[in-house]
């Protein structure tokens, strides 16, 4: 029994496996990973083979099918890493630069760099010399032992790939160097200098096609080989030595002798760990600056400008740009590459102000549109004013001639139906001038009818306006507010405001109810809260008794309009309103109003 | 000594010789490349022989199963499963970032 289950989970479990390789296939379809999945779905397929056998036990023979099953998938396993390895090591597909460790992805820029030199040496001169040169690089550097010229005429590092994870990339690098500018040597004995300069910079460039993170290491090569030594060998003899003693006795890290030649091994060797190019550029631009009055007065102003100019526009276009995306134009001294400055100082003042009249763009459409929508509701505000007012106006007028009998004489049951028509007409204008309430308050209106006036009175004259309804219900209303506290803000609206909630309150309260108002100072802010123990609001209500047509209670005969009306004029007001409830036990408003203490 | 004794004893050899072969390729490619998976791989790999050693070791000794030893190298295999299942989702999950 335990075997079976054991057989079963380890059935599941590679049945899962099976799944994930299948799943990495899918997003990365490689041969390899197609020989991983063959040969591991045989697995599943042994597991169900022993849940078969597994009651009577496995035959004698039939116990084979294992170790011919596991030769099969080793078989497939090997075919799959032997197809990775060749596929990693073609430095052809995606791998190269996906699953190669930086460090051997470095060893195979740098071997590339140095057989692009070694391709062109060997037709002039053959292998000896470079063989020569190798030795000797490898006796002063032994990092480089394993290395070497093989019958293909080519250097090979396969050996160093091996070991490479147990050495500093410094160390390396600096041997690498001194290999690499040891054929460049080699190579410009029988070229002109400018030719064998010309090589590098195209070995570079293509080294860095393939390799992008051989850029750092490259970087330092490009700059002072191909950029300054060119235009420092150009100088008189004793012009070089006197940069020479200048830029040796400094911390730059960067020799030179008294040919022009520049060695910066050391640069490599103090290389950090961060920020890399940016070292690099201080070190370049701190020699740049020191030889340059020396070099100027040696070819002349002008001529080293363009030379240094020219060496930069002749720069591998991925390695130009890259070095130009790190700022190093601008930083570079007056007379070199001013075109380039001109034109990236020019694209980026450009997109500045593209952003900032895309801004102004956008500020204007929206200022636009909210006019727009402001006029919009002008022009409804008033095609309701008039369209529904006037012809309402004159009705009211015509009911109020027929009742006084002005227009001939009226009969009981006339009279009767002229009053309901009087009410609902008077409903009706009611509903309107409410409906005009509802747009947002115009606010610079609004403060030209702002005045600060006592709290206390204000509340109690508006209690006194719903007097008529209390009575009806023998409603009780007491008023705490002190009498210092004062409110600012447009005495009518906020008038409206209060008389909407104290007539909710009496509307939904029950008869001989009671009524609360108090007040207080909050900062400089009122804080008004207005007490019911009438019916209360659900919690499902509370969330929408501020929208407009809301009417919870479709027997109050209200269109739902008092509570936004409300809303809008404190907020109007830059002020805020909500309420607390529970059903039952009445509801609670609160109103925070600009206002302050009285004068 | 049986006859399947000495298929078992010359099939093995076989697989012997394949993973010597595969352990050799495993460990030039993690010389290469830069999956940090590879040593969850390999501990799986190792569980699984143990766990295949112990079951098919009766087989080349006394030439039938002993079920104790099968148990325990199933449990042996669970284990190298476990391990692998983790190592191929982890390997997934990096692939799957990496990969456009």
């Amino acid at each position: 029994m335990i075997t079976e289950t054991l057989s079963l989970i380890n059935l599941i479990l590679s049945v899962l496996i099976l799944a994930v390789i299948f799943m990495v296939y899918s997003v990365y379809k490689r041969v390899y990973l197609l020989w991983f999945i063959l040969s591991f779905s045989i697995v599943p397929f042994i597991f169900a083979y022993s849940l078969i056998w597994s009651p009577e036990g496995i035959s004698k023979m039939g116990v084979v099918v294992y170790p011919i099953s596991v030769i099969v998938i080793e078989i497939g396993m090997l075919i799959a890493q032997k197809n990775l390895i060749s596929s990693i090591k073609s430095g052809e597909e995606e791998e190269y630069q996906m699953l190669l460790r930086d460090d051997v992805a470095i060893l195979r820029g740098y071997e590339q760099l140095a057989n692009f030199f070694v391709s062109r040496i060997v037709p002039l001169i053959g292998t000896n010399s470079i063989k020569e040169l190798l030795e000797s690089r490898i006796e002063k550097y032994p990092v480089l032992s394993g290395s070497y010229i093989g019958i293909d005429e080519r250097l090979n590092t396969r050996a160093l790939e091996e070991v490479v994870g147990k050495m500093e990339v410094e160390e390396l690098s600096v041997a690498f160097y001194e290999l690499i500018s040891g054929l460049l040597e080699l190579y410009s004995a029988f070229v002109p200098l400018e030719k064998a300069v010309d090589e590098l910079r195209n070995g570079t460039g293509r080294v860095m096609e393939k390799n992008v993170l051989l850029f750092e290491w490259v970087v330092p090569m490009v700059l002072f080989k191909t950029v300054l030594e060119p235009v420092l060998r150009k100088c008189r003899r004793e012009d070089i030595m006197e940069v020479a003693i200048l830029i040796n006795r400094s911390k730059s890290g960067v020799k030179i002798d008294k040919e022009g030649k520049m060695d910066i091994g050391e640069l490599y060797r103090a290389y950090p760990e961060k920020d890399r190019l940016s070292f690099i550029i201080e070190k370049f631009l701190y020699v740049l600056n020191k030889m340059r009055p020396i070099v100027q007065q040696s070819i002349g102003e002008e001529n080293t400008n363009s030379i240094i100019t020219e060496n930069f526009r002749k720069m591998p276009t991925n390695i130009k740009e890259r070095l130009y995306g790190e700022g190093l134009v601008e930083r570079l001294p007056k007379g070199i590459l001013e075109e380039e400055k001109v034109t990236l100082m020019s694209r980026e003042k450009l997109i500045e102000e593209l952003v900032e009249r895309r801004k102004k763009l956008e500020d204007a459409y929206r200022e636009l549109a909210e006019a727009e929508l402001g006029k919009m509701k002008a022009t409804f505000l008033d095609v309701v004013a008039h369209e529904l007012r006037t012809p309402l106006t004159s009705i009211k007028t015509y009911v109020e001639l027929f009742k006084k009998g002005k227009l001939g004489r009226l009969t009981k049951t006339q009279k009767e139906k002229l009053d309901i028509m009087e009410k609902n007409v008077d409903k009706l204008a009611n509903l309107i001038n409410d409906m005009l309430q509802i747009p947002s308050i115009d606010i610079k209106e609004l403060e030209l009818r702002k005045e600060k006036f006592p709290a206390k009175d204000f509340i109690e004259e508006v209690v006194e306006d719903c007097s008529t309804l209390l009575h009806e219900k023998k409603q009780s209303v007491s008023v705490n507010v002190p009498p210092a506290l004062a409110l600012q803000g447009d005495r009518n609206l906020l008038g409206k405001a209060i008389k909407n909630i104290i007539g909710n309150a009496i509307k939904y309260t029950p008869d001989g109810g009671k009524i609360k108002i108090y007040a207080r100072a909050d900062g400089d802010k009122v804080h008004i809260k207005i007490k019911d123990n009438g019916v209360g609001i659900s919690d499902d209500e509370m969330g929408r008794i501020f929208d407009p047509f809301y009417t919870g209670d479709k027997k109050s005969g209200g269109m739902g309009l008092g509570l936004p009306i409300v809303k809008n004029i404190v907020e109007g007001h830059g002020g805020r309103v909500w309420a607390e409830s529970k059903v039952g036990k009445g509801s609670t408003f609160h109103l925070l109003l600009p206002g302050g203490k009285n004068d | 000594m049986e006859k399947i004794q000495v298929a078992m004893l010359l099939l093995n050899s076989v697989v012997v010789i394949l993973a010597a072969f595969s352990f050799y390729y495993f460990s030039r490619l993690m010389k290469l490349v830069k999956v940090r998976r590879g040593g969850i791989l390999a501990t799986s790999g190792i569980f699984l022989l143990m766990g295949y050693v112990f079951f098919i070791m009766p087989w080349i000794a006394v030439g039938k199963s002993i079920a104790m030893m099968e148990e325990f190298s199933y449990i042996l295999i669970l284990v190298a499963f476990t391990i692998m299942l983790y190592g191929v989702i982890r390997i997934y999950l990096d692939w799957k970032g990496a990969v456009r």
